[in-house]
């Protein structure tokens, strides 16, 4: 990171200019050759006074290294031993999806007065979710008047984590199998709750205010309100990124596949977790930071969006269903969010429902796909492979998993209350 | 192909101070032309490519070409007598607009839009360089009008006199107490 002051061609001009001009005047006794010597003169003396006896060094520091998509933050650039700088300039590389502030991502400074650390600041804003390396560039610093410009130094980036921003979602449907301890959804079995389940004898026990005085009149022997008992239920939420369809235009833009799972991913945990349920995540076709088992609280909510955060569409394009390990318990609801273009995500949802499991597909092909190019092979190609979504999809459909395309609130309401009916009903399972 | 693609791009800023590396040179000329040096046509041609390039490629050495084209041209042509006429602190000021401006270009990358701070700078610092050619100017005119005899060693002692002030100037204007002044 130490490089040396090197005079500017500035300087160079000035010096050289003004030398010989000044020479030419006494050697040829012209005064107004030393007039035009005499500003590019002043130049000279005013840098060669300035010259720069310390080389500074910089560095550079991300304000946060963990944003939510269209967040800003700033990299600052520091430059220690700066005493004999005017001037910072500090230009970043420019990255895909990262906004900066200046546009070009350069920025230059003037120095009020002789100060260590100098620092200059660079707005940026991630516009899709992910982790990326960012804040990388180069940094020069000039000498006053000009004379001296050390630099560009190199200055290496900082790793950004961009959590998916969650699309808005909410549901006012329960989960079909609520079976943990203490919870907002109402469970099979009765015990203490709000939602009603039947009017029955009274039994030692029951409290009074439970007591339905109109029954128990009408019968003649005590008659008590029961309700259901409201527990919390487990998620498991499925991504599917074996492959990611459309490209992908940032918060702003149009969403790539990948983008609406990830999205709807980040806002189904989120809703879920806050009600006090326990939440999972399994991302299929990524290489690290695939699993997260289920838990609840904030903690584990951002560990999620952390997770959904590196996932890397594509690192891993074939998944064995039958070693796949969802770590999933009885009761459990599957939330599979796929675009359903491979038979290694059909059969990976198969495997699911086989286990006795309620799941959900969410379908994540945005309804206006962008191919990025206007190619008509590429078009039709596109066609083709929807004609094979349509049967994969149909065995989804016939192995009786609702499918539902990704809408935001409500999405998942009715295929949840269908499942809660369902739940109730007998059914066989093959094992 | 990717100097053009950045000129395209440049800030408005970065075009007038590009436009001024254009133009002071031709000032500089037409100055001398002013003055009844005779232009010949490489000189001309010469000017404007070398500013021409001096305006695209501001950090350049073509700067200094364009100087001592100039003030080359102007010590070869100059009509006898006429030496010491204002055009010629015409042509001084120009030159120093023309280097003014090609370190302004080559501060930072083409999209930076220098601060407010670092103009007025500039600013200052050109108005007091103006002012010492000025005065430089004047002690000549005064001593041509009274024909003191303009030798080499007398214009030596001049040179030695004005580096000491220039450097004394450069020294106070560090020291200010804004610091850049």
């Amino acid at each position: 990171m130490k490089q040396p002051w090197r005079p500017t061609a500035a300087l160079v001009r000035a010096g050289l200019g003004s030398l010989a001009l000044a020479l030419t005047a006494v050697l040829a006794g012209r005064s107004d050759l030393l007039v035009l010597a005499t500003p590019l003169l002043v130049c000279t003396a005013g840098a060669l006074q300035g010259r720069p006896k310390r080389a500074p060094r910089a560095d550079t520091r991300l304000t946060h290294d963990s944003l939510r998509e269209g967040e800003g933050t700033t990299v600052r650039a520091t430059l220690t031993d700066s005493e004999d700088v005017e001037h910072v300039v500090v230009a970043l590389t420019p990255h895909k999806f990262v906004a900066t502030n200046p546009p070009g991502g350069a920025r230059g400074r003037t120095l009020p007065r002789p100060s260590s650390p100098a620092r200059v600041a660079v707005a940026l804003v991630p516009l899709r979710w992910g982790t990326r390396l960012v804040g990388d560039g180069l940094v020069g610093a000039t000498s006053p008047w000009a004379g001296f410009r050390w630099g560009p130094a190199e200055v290496y980036p900082k790793t950004l984590t961009t959590l998916p921003m969650p699309g808005h979602f909410d549901s006012t449907a329960p989960a079909p199998h609520p079976i943990g301890l203490v919870g907002t959804n109402p469970a099979r079995r009765t015990g203490d709750g709000t939602e009603f389940a039947s009017i029955r004898p009274f039994n030692p026990g029951d409290r009074i205010r439970r007591v339905h005085w109109r029954v128990s009149l009408r019968t003649g022997t005590l008659h008590v309100t029961s309700t259901l008992t409201e527990e919390d239920s487990s998620i498991l939420l499925v991504l599917d990124a074996l492959a990611e369809i459309g490209a992908s235009g940032g918060i702003n833009g149009p969403s790539s596949s990948l983008d609406v799972g990830v999205r709807a991913a980040g806002a189904v945990a989120d809703h879920y977790l806050h009600r006090g349920d326990r939440v999972g995540l399994r991302v299929l076709g990524t290489t690290r930071h695939s699993v997260v088992g289920t838990g609840a609280g904030k903690r584990h909510h951002r560990r999620i969006l952390d997770t959904l955060a590196h996932v890397t569409p594509g690192a891993v394009r074939s998944v064995d269903s039958r070693r796949l390990q969802f770590g999933t318990s009885a009761g459990t609801t599957v939330i599979v969010f796929s675009p359903m273009l491979s038979d290694e995500a059909v059969n990976a949802t198969l495997t699911l429902a086989r286990r006795g499991l309620s799941v959900i597909v969410v379908d994540t092909v945005p309804d206006d796909v962008n191919l990025g190019d206007d190619d008509l092979r590429l078009r039709l190609a596109w066609r083709l492979r929807l004609v094979e979504r349509e049967s994969l999809l149909r065995r989804v459909q016939s192995a009786g998993m609702p499918v539902v395309t990704w809408r935001g609130p409500g999405t998942l309401d009715e295929v949840l209350r269908k499942l809660g009916r369902r739940a109730a009903q007998p059914r066989m399972v093959r094992r | 192909m990717s100097t053009f693609s950045t000129l395209s791009r440049l800030a408005p800023q970065q075009r007038l101070i590009r436009l001024i590396v254009l133009v002071a040179p031709l000032i500089a000329v037409s100055a001398e032309a002013q003055a009844g040096a005779t232009l010949q046509r490489w000189f001309v041609v010469a000017v404007i490519v070398s500013s021409s390039v001096a305006a695209v490629l501001p950090d350049s050495h073509t700067g200094l070409l364009v100087v001592l084209l100039v003030g080359g041209h102007w010590a070869g042509a100059s009509p006898s007598g006429k030496s010491q006429s204002g055009w010629v602190l015409v042509i001084a000021l120009a030159l120093l607009l023309f280097h003014a401006g090609c370190m302004l270009a080559s501060y930072a990358p083409s999209s930076v839009v220098l601060d407010r701070a670092l103009l007025l700078l500039w600013l200052r610092r050109t108005t007091w360089a103006a002012a010492v050619a000025a005065i430089v100017w004047v002690v000549s005119r005064v001593a041509s009008g009274l024909e003191l005899p303009s030798s080499g060693l007398v214009l030596g002692a001049a040179l030695l006199v004005l580096l000491g002030w220039t450097t004394l100037l450069a020294r106070t204007m560090s020291g200010r107490a804004a610091g850049r002044g």
